[in-house]
């Protein structure tokens, strides 16, 4: 799913299918889809957002909202709640099958003129069939997960952004942390990555340099047979995990790898090089 | 298939717009001092008792009634936060100020700022003064 938003409005939530943007008057737009839905998901959209009365089905859109997405059957839909209002649709793609649901986000007297040119201008954005590999750029970060890697988890709380990956058992952590000064004059960057990503305190690290940038790695369950291959056998996946100090951008930028194999350090390290600074 | 989320509330019904455009009081009965490193600030704070557990105290000989403070000390962040703010800055220019000189994404200073002054306001450290 490809769409591009205002500069102005920022993801406060980020999931698997779902995507969340505030912008500085609060709730601006929210969209969430399932691919190979059908018919019957778009119907399922629109009554999960219809329970008890808090949205109702209304007769149109906005007619710019209807040429961006002139593509999709349409289930319009608005509701009014706590000096809010929200105008949307649950939507059908009959050539793929994708069903979606879509809400605007207003204020107690409805979407503004602004809000809905803007929100038009979205719509259209909007790309499903082709949207091209995964690329997340957040925070002022830029990343292309490896191919096979869907994105899990989203966290995002000041100081701290972190987007989580899986493809099958292998699963794979970028985390940055701001800002990197005030953090390292706390602790050290090793003791930093161990506590940021859950290795034992005392796990050995080593100190190299990853795309230009000083960093530190740690090991858990690497070795290829032995104790740790059992280990792993038994459930206890292989971690590796890097962190690079950002210094001209003043942030810490982190990756780590887990899998039912050991971690291929030249690959994280390709990875951990593909996030860079915006 | 769909789940209803709900968008997270907005904070004490105010947009970010709003509680930005507020400017940060400190409380006259905070004493502040700076910590032995210079960088970062202790602040003694006057602690509210609760009438019921004062008078049992006092009956106790427990307390004499003189007021309580509590101490806490700020990090780097929260002391540069604690020096920019002189009851007429707004919110919106200590975050710019603070993104500014740690680099920090714009929208995350606010955020951090928003919080750290929330905090310092449970803990009677500082009011609001909305902008005309």
């Amino acid at each position: 799913m490809h769409l591009a938003v205002p500069a102005q409005w920022w993801s406060a939530r980020l999931g698997p299918a779902y995507w969340y943007f505030e912008d500085a008057d609060g709730p601006a737009f929210e969209f969430k889809w399932r691919h190979d839905a059908g018919r019957e998901g778009m119907d399922a959209a629109f009554r999960a957002l219809t329970p008890k009365g808090r949205a109702r089905a209304v007769e149109r859109l906005p007619e710019a909202w209807l040429d961006a997405l002139a593509d999709f059957e349409l289930m319009p839909l608005s509701w009014k709640l706590d000096g809010r209002t929200g105008l949307g649709a649950a939507l059908f793609c009959p050539e793929c099958g994708l069903a979606a649901v879509f809400q605007g986000y207003g204020g107690a007297d409805g979407l503004g003129a602004g809000r809905i040119a803007t929100l038009a201008t979205v719509l259209a954005s909007l790309r499903h069939h082709e949207p091209g590999p995964p690329a997340f750029q957040l925070f002022g970060l830029s990343f292309t997960p490896p191919p096979g890697f869907a994105l899990a988890s989203f966290d995002f709380v000041p100081g701290r952004f972190a987007l989580s990956f899986v493809a099958g058992r292998r699963r794979l952590d970028m985390l940055r942390l701001a800002p990197a000064d005030v953090l390292l004059s706390r602790e050290p960057l090793a003791a930093i990555a161990a506590s940021s990503f859950g290795f034992d305190p005392a796990a050995a690290s080593s100190l190299t340099e990853v795309a230009g940038l000083p960093a530190v790695w740690l090991a858990e369950r690497q070795e290829p047979g032995g104790l740790h291959g059992l280990m792993r056998i038994l459930g206890r996946p292989g971690r590796l995990a890097v962190m690079r100090h950002a210094g001209p951008i003043n942030k810490l930028l982190g990756m780590a790898a887990s899998g039912r194999k050991p971690v291929d350090p030249d690959w994280l390290a390709e990875v951990a090089a593909s996030c860079v600074s915006l | 298939m769909f789940r209803s989320k709900s968008p997270p509330a907005l904070t004490d019904g105010l947009t970010r717009r709003q509680a930005m455009a507020l400017a940060p009081v400190k409380n006259s009965e905070v004493i502040e001092e700076d910590a032995a490193d210079e960088e970062r600030v202790r602040l003694s704070l006057p602690v509210a008792v609760r009438p019921a557990l004062a008078g049992l105290a006092r009956r106790l000989g427990l307390w004499d009634g003189r007021a309580l403070r509590k101490t806490i000390e700020l990090d780097a962040m929260g002391s540069a936060v604690w020096r920019l703010i002189d009851g007429r800055r707004p919110a919106g220019d200590i975050a710019a100020v603070l993104a500014a000189h740690y680099k920090l994404d714009p929208r995350e200073a606010e955020l951090a700022v928003a919080e750290f002054l929330r905090q310092l306001g449970r803990r009677g450290a500082v009011g609001v003064r909305r902008q005309t």
